[in-house]
């Protein structure tokens, strides 16, 4: 992933790179301007003014130079127009060539030289005594430090702005996990925190609106089974003299009814729990050959622990078997519990009409139906997919195959624990 | 005498129903319709056992049952709703005696109910192991459905306390044999399974179906543990 703001500081950088290249090369053009200004010009007067004469005795022309070199603090020299030097003072300078000198700044060996040809072709040539670096070295130190500077000063700032962004991301990632108590910290008073704010007041919202949500669901179960159970008491109030078949067949619908109420319920509390809420070893063949008792089934295969919710894991058992006696026809259904590996397998067999391959997936879609299927009216629609759900909850997975013989085969892998039996 | 129960539930229908019910195996039933009218009802009159509305209009069951147990210690029977475990377990926790889930049964509320009633002043129930309708009483070595003791040998009865103490376990007959090594053999030594057999002719509903007792064919056996769905 691109880090943000590591852009923003490589960017930063790039800038001030640019800035200093070009502070140096503006410099370095001025610098190489050759002509003379007008103040060299009247600087060279007010120097032949100072100075005595061409004429006077090299002893005042040396006198004139050394009160020069003191209160400049150059080191100072003054030749002939021919070259030959007339006097200095200060450090000797370098060799003087007429031909080539011209009035104005030059770099020289022992620092910026200053020649000035007087009005009477004499030449004065003045260097500062070296007590600082080339001032372009200078120049260039300056701005690299202040590059530097910039560059220092702005990575806290930088790097504070993408650490909130990035808590904002994680915020984000725990909301859409399913933590919808999930709210970041409120920085500052610019756009992110803006943005933090809003993230909270939007997290908030839809947690009220999910526990709404939920609140209705199990305030409706509970509203549904209050009628149910009056039902049940009332169906089992017929008495004897009632006619036995309407009697089991409303007590079956109520049974019915009342796990349609509880898948419902079950499916929405899922949807809020990103995890499971409670692990214990279960011993999946007996689980297995517990529930399948109910439907008259016994199940074969080997003890194989798993670590999971008791109750979550019935409840696949559940679907599956039920599932195979809705729509796997007349013949037996066959249930097994084997371990494969590291992995618990439990699978559900019958002898239906099976499913289409192109359907095996679609199946575990809620409310998802067989095209062409009878529509028999019964099961939530939720049945597999809460097999599902579960079994991906345990670290396992769940897939409809074609059972040997015709008819649909449905396995459940989960990871398996430790030890046997 | 009639034992005397107190139903608190805002459905006065399923009350009225109950109230009839339990009336015609012998209960005298009064209702309440809110937790604020049973209380009042507790303070002046005296209950045998109390049948208590998880959801009610004035309060939480929980809070309530939490509350009465300070003052009171009137036998309670939770309704509650299916398919909610939690509320099951903390009921319990709270100091309810039993639950049922609704919908219910009649008959296996009556049952809950005299068994409720008969544990009252007996303090050891540490030592019964209840599965649904059935009993495991282990300081008294009897098994009751319902509340009606069941006939089973000794040895049967240590065969079923290693199965349902390990209740939701796939045991082999090996491991049984040697749960049950320090058991006195009864007079003529019959086979695990026989002996199995018999208990589920004493346990079991359908012992052709057994649904407490089960068999994993070439593996051994399982006693179930969820048995009150």
């Amino acid at each position: 992933m691109q880090r943000l703001y590591l852009q923003f500081y490589i960017t930063i950088l790039v800038v001030l790179a640019v800035f200093v290249g070009a502070a140096v090369l503006l410099w370095r053009l001025a610098d190489d301007d050759n002509r003379t200004p007008q103040y060299l010009d009247v600087a060279a007067e007010l120097t032949g003014a100072l100075l005595p004469d061409i004429d006077a005795p090299k002893q005042d022309q040396q006198r004139a130079i050394e009160v020069l070199q003191r209160k400049l603090r150059f080191d100072i020299a003054l030749y002939e127009p021919d070259g030959d030097m007339i006097a200095m003072a200060g450090k000797p300078p370098p060799r003087f060539n007429p031909m080539h000198a011209r009035t104005g700044w030059r770099r020289g060996p022992g620092g910026p030289n200053f020649t000035l040809q007087l009005p009477d072709g004499r030449w004065l040539v003045a260097r500062q005594v070296r007590e600082r670096p080339n001032p372009a070295l200078w120049i260039a130190a300056a701005l690299g430090l202040v590059a530097v500077a910039v560059a220092i000063a702005a990575y806290p700032v930088v790097r504070g702005l993408g650490r909130r962004l990035e808590r904002l991301k994680a915020g984000v990632e725990q909301l859409g996990g399913g933590d919808l108590s999930a709210r970041v910290r409120v920085e500052g008073r610019d756009e992110v925190a803006a943005l933090a704010a809003s993230f909270n007041r939007s997290a908030q919202r839809i947690e009220e609106l999910v526990t709404a949500h939920r609140l209705l669901l199990a305030n409706a179960s509970h509203e549904l089974r209050t009628p149910l159970a009056r039902i049940a008491v009332a169906a089992s109030l017929l008495g004897e003299n009632a006619d036995a078949k309407t009697r089991d067949s409303l007590k079956q619908d109520v049974a019915e009814l009342d796990q349609l109420i509880e898948q419902i319920l079950l499916a929405s509390r899922l949807e809020a729990l990103p995890t499971l809420e409670r692990r214990e070893p279960v011993d999946l063949l007996a689980l297995a050959a517990e529930e399948a008792s109910h439907y008259d089934l016994e199940v074969e295969g080997e003890p194989v622990m798993v670590s999971g919710d008791r109750l979550l894991l019935r409840r696949l058992i559940r679907n599956l078997v039920e599932n195979a006696q809705r729509y796997g026809g007349s013949g037996p259904i066959t249930v097994t519990v084997t371990r494969e590996g590291s992995r618990a397998v439990l699978d559900v067999s019958d002898h239906g009409p099976g499913v289409p391959e192109a359907e095996r997936q679609r199946i575990f879609e809620p409310f998802y139906r067989l095209a062409g299927g009878a529509e028999t009216g019964r099961g939530s629609g939720l049945g597999l997919a809460l097999v599902l759900d579960i079994a991906r909850r345990h670290g396992g997975d769940a897939a409809c195959l074609a059972a040997e013989g015709g008819g649909s085969r449905f396995r459940v892998e989960l990871p398996a624990t430790g030890g046997e039996g | 005498m009639a034992a005397r129960i107190l139903m608190i539930d805002d459905d006065n229908r399923l009350a009225g129903m109950v109230q009839d019910y339990l009336g015609g195996a012998g209960f005298r039933v009064t209702i309440a319709g809110t937790a604020g009218d049973g209380e009042t009802l507790l303070k002046r009159e005296s209950f045998d056992a109390l049948i208590l509305d998880l959801m009610l209009p004035d309060a939480d069951g929980l809070d309530f049952c939490r509350r009465l147990r300070q003052s009171n210690d009137v036998p309670i029977l939770m309704l509650t709703a299916r398919g909610e475990p939690m509320d099951r377990v903390v009921g319990l926790e709270l100091g309810a005696d039993d639950y049922l889930a609704k919908p219910f049964e009649p008959r296996e509320l009556q049952a809950r109910l005299r068994a409720i009633l008969r544990r009252k002043g007996t303090t050891t129930t540490t030592d019964v192991l209840r599965f649904g309708r059935l009993e495991i009483d282990k300081g008294s070595r009897v098994v009751r459905i319902d509340g009606e003791e069941r006939p089973i040998t000794s040895y049967q009865f240590a065969l079923l306390m290693a199965l349902a103490e390990r209740a939701g376990r796939v045991l082999s007959r090996d491991a049984l044999m040697d749960l049950l090594k320090g058991e006195k053999l009864e007079a003529f030594d019959r086979s695990v399974d026989v002996h199995i057999s018999r208990i589920r002719a004493a346990i079991e509903d359908d012992p052709k179906k057994p649904r407490r007792i089960l068999t994993l064919r070439g593996t051994g056996y399982v006693f179930a543990k969820d048995q009150d769905r």
